[in-house]
């Protein structure tokens, strides 16, 4: 028989310390009394993973349903118009949303990089699909998206700080719309110069701004950050 | 000029550690201490908010920059998280505040989860063991530091949060990297729920000295030979089918990691280590006492302070190669995670990591029943073996990712046919609820 407070295993010869009933080597009913367990104890049966599994494939069993009845639907009833593009855009829109924004541990930089991405995107294919005026995405949405997240970038700042969104990735997407509306003002592409002027002169103040009153903050970042 | 968040690169051992993070690898390691009274919570939480102020390298959070991963200062408050009986963790914003260690109270027990990155298991026992102090006296306990617990009133030395692997490799030209062969992988039927399944044997030290006295041999390296053994007793011998054998892979490799400030001095509470790879090929029958000299002999032929030096020097190289430093680290994390998986899983069939003993002031000891030291297993690597002394006995953990035990039950009773008394503690992970 083993110590106080122990079972053991006769045909391992080891002394066991735990409440349940074979040992854990040999699977041999454990001899003696003992109620001490050092590991807490499972208390479900099932892989996790398989619940998840499911609900992906509901949602996106519910997803290509849908897809397909709008396309069939459009075809049918009013094939010129090509309506159920837009919401075959706008079905993956939010798939995309869901996995890379809302439930993926990705950097903010990187989740508002592809959010603006997918935007532009989407939007230029709806134009494209609509056949409304030719350069109203141009025009005036990427000035308008422009100018509120830069708004959005600055209120960031303001109120959390650095607990949102550093200082350098703030800048880094001031550069990226100064630059591209920029390039779209010198190229004449747009039919509302006034939207990107705005937008322009919007970046050129808020980096101003963040040399100003962030300078330090800057230096810091851009050491941890490009430190090779 | 405004200071900022405090920051530290990755030091050298532990840049792959973000990179190779996966389901299939977390890259975590456990302590415990098993207490003689139930664990108060609060107290505890209290405790570790008091000693992360003098164990700056623990109090960070992981970040990416542009061409390296970085630890930042972490001035978040840590919070107790719950003990996870699946030893699956990972470690994230809403659990533990972006922390790289979790502390859990199961009972009378303690446990931290370490991820690899922030430090090793020398420095992990470190911090163990100025909590479970702090815990005792914030309990009114009589315990006294007695030069071997850090002081928290003391500031954290600079010794211990550098990168010591920089400081000690040397500029030879002479690097190049082993050409090891691809090891013996362990297999076995998975289990039908997230988990490792975990069995803890005591032996004591009295005892086992004997042994190892008779043969001439250290403790690590005895273990060594008896696992070696164990794995091809219970996988490779009279086995007729398995996919490793059709591909006639009987090279079973047992990587262990070295504590370099053994080696070459040094304070560092982050990650020093060097290791070695000791191996049997079972293309032919042999005895214990045969695969036992060969340990021995690989030991003293590979464990040698050149060996080490030039170990630390060809890693040191590998990170300040300038092609490397300027990838961005969308390339790098793919680069290293392919590289790993060709050069490093397949590499070993498991490891095994000996902390040694652990030692705490004798004013503590009426406190503290045991000390555990569990790693983590994977798809990638399903079996792990890890060794920690505590007073009169060790501590021989084996963690594996599937539900046979005929491993464990092979290799302690190489020992209980030496007489040996043997105490078994298991988490019973197979046992359907």
């Amino acid at each position: 028989m083993g110590e106080e407070n122990l079972k053991h295993c006769e045909k391992c010869k080891v002394d066991v310390e735990t409440s349940a009933d074979y040992c854990p080597l040999c699977y041999s009913e454990l001899e003696g009394e003992c109620n001490i367990n050092k590991f807490k104890e499972r208390t479900v049966n099932e892989k996790s993973g398989k619940r998840m599994a499911f609900t992906v494939k509901l949602f996106g069993f519910m997803s290509i349903c849908a897809a397909i009845i709008c396309t069939v639907i459009n075809i049918l009833a009013d094939p010129q118009t090509r309506w159920s593009l837009i919401v075959d855009l706008s079905i993956l829109y939010v798939w995309i949303l869901v996995a890379h924004t809302i439930l993926s541990k990705r950097s903010f930089f990187e989740k508002i990089l592809f959010q603006l991405v997918m935007i532009f995107a989407i939007l230029f294919a709806c134009e494209r699909i609509s056949a409304v005026s030719p350069r109203w995405m141009l025009s005036y949405v990427c000035p308008s998206i422009a100018i509120t997240t830069i708004l959005t970038l600055n209120l960031f700042s303001m109120i959390g700080g650095k607990r949102y969104i550093s200082i350098i990735t703030c800048i880094v997407f001031y550069v990226i719309f100064l630059v591209a509306g920029s390039i779209i003002l010198g190229i004449n592409q747009t039919d509302c110069r006034v939207l990107y002027w705005v937008a322009i002169i919007y970046s050129i103040v808020s980096i101003l701004g963040s040399f100003i009153f962030g300078y330090s903050s800057i230096v810091n970042e851009f050491k941890k950050k490009m430190h090779i | 000029m405004k200071q900022g968040k405090k920051w530290y690169s990755l030091d050298n051992s532990s840049k792959i550690f973000p990179a190779t993070t996966s389901d299939g690898r977390k890259n975590t390691f456990f302590l415990s201490a098993v207490l003689k009274e139930e664990v108060n919570k609060e107290i505890l939480e209290q405790a570790v908010n008091e000693v992360l102020k003098r164990f700056p390298s623990f109090c960070v959070r992981l970040k990416r920059g542009m061409f390296w991963y970085y630890l930042e200062e972490n001035t978040k408050p840590f919070k107790l998280t719950e003990e996870n009986a699946n030893f699956l963790e990972t470690f994230d914003e809403k659990e533990n505040n972006n922390y790289l260690f979790k502390v859990s109270a199961f009972e009378k027990k303690i446990t931290i989860t370490f991820f690899h990155a922030i430090t090793d298991g020398n420095g992990g026992i470190e911090f163990l063991k100025a909590l479970v102090f702090e815990y005792l006296l914030l309990l009114g306990k009589p315990v006294k530091r007695e030069g071997i617990i850090k002081n928290l009133e003391a500031p954290a030395l600079n010794s211990e949060t550098e990168d010591t692997s920089v400081l000690v490799s040397s500029t030879d030209k002479d690097v190049k990297l082993p050409k090891d062969k691809k090891a013996f992988r362990t297999s076995g039927t998975p289990f039908e729920y997230d988990g490792q399944g975990v069995i803890i044997g005591s032996i004591k030290i009295d005892e086992l000295k004997k042994v190892t006295k008779k043969y001439n041999v250290t403790i690590t390296c005895y273990l060594t030979a008896v696992l070696i053994y164990s794995i091809y007793q219970a996988f490779i011998q009279n086995k007729k089918q398995s996919i490793s054998l059709k591909k006639n892979n009987k090279n079973v490799v047992v990587f262990i990691p070295v504590n370099m400030r053994k080696v070459f001095g040094g304070e560092t509470l982050r990650n020093f280590l060097g290791y070695i790879r000791l191996n049997h090929d079972f293309n032919i029958e042999v005895s214990f006492e045969e695969i036992l000299n060969s340990c021995k002999k690989q030991m003293k032929d590979k464990l040698t302070e050149e060996n080490m030096k030039k170990l630390v020097s060809d890693n040191v190289k590998i990170e300040k190669n300038f092609f490397l430093r300027i990838m961005p680290l969308f390339i790098k994390d793919l680069a290293i995670k392919l590289s790993y998986s060709r050069l490093g899983d397949c590499l070993h069939t498991c490891n095994l990591s000996n902390l040694g003993s652990v030692d705490i002031p004798e004013s503590m000891k009426e406190y503290v029943e045991d000390i555990y030291f569990i790693l983590d297993v994977g798809a990638k690597t399903k079996t792990n073996v890890s060794v920690v002394g505590y007073l009169d006995h060790i501590n021989v953990c084996f963690a594996r990712f599937f539900k046979e035990t005929e491993l464990e039950r092979l290799f302690f009773k190489h020992f209980s046919d030496l007489g040996m008394n043997i105490k078994i503690i298991s988490n019973y992970w197979e046992k359907r609820i």
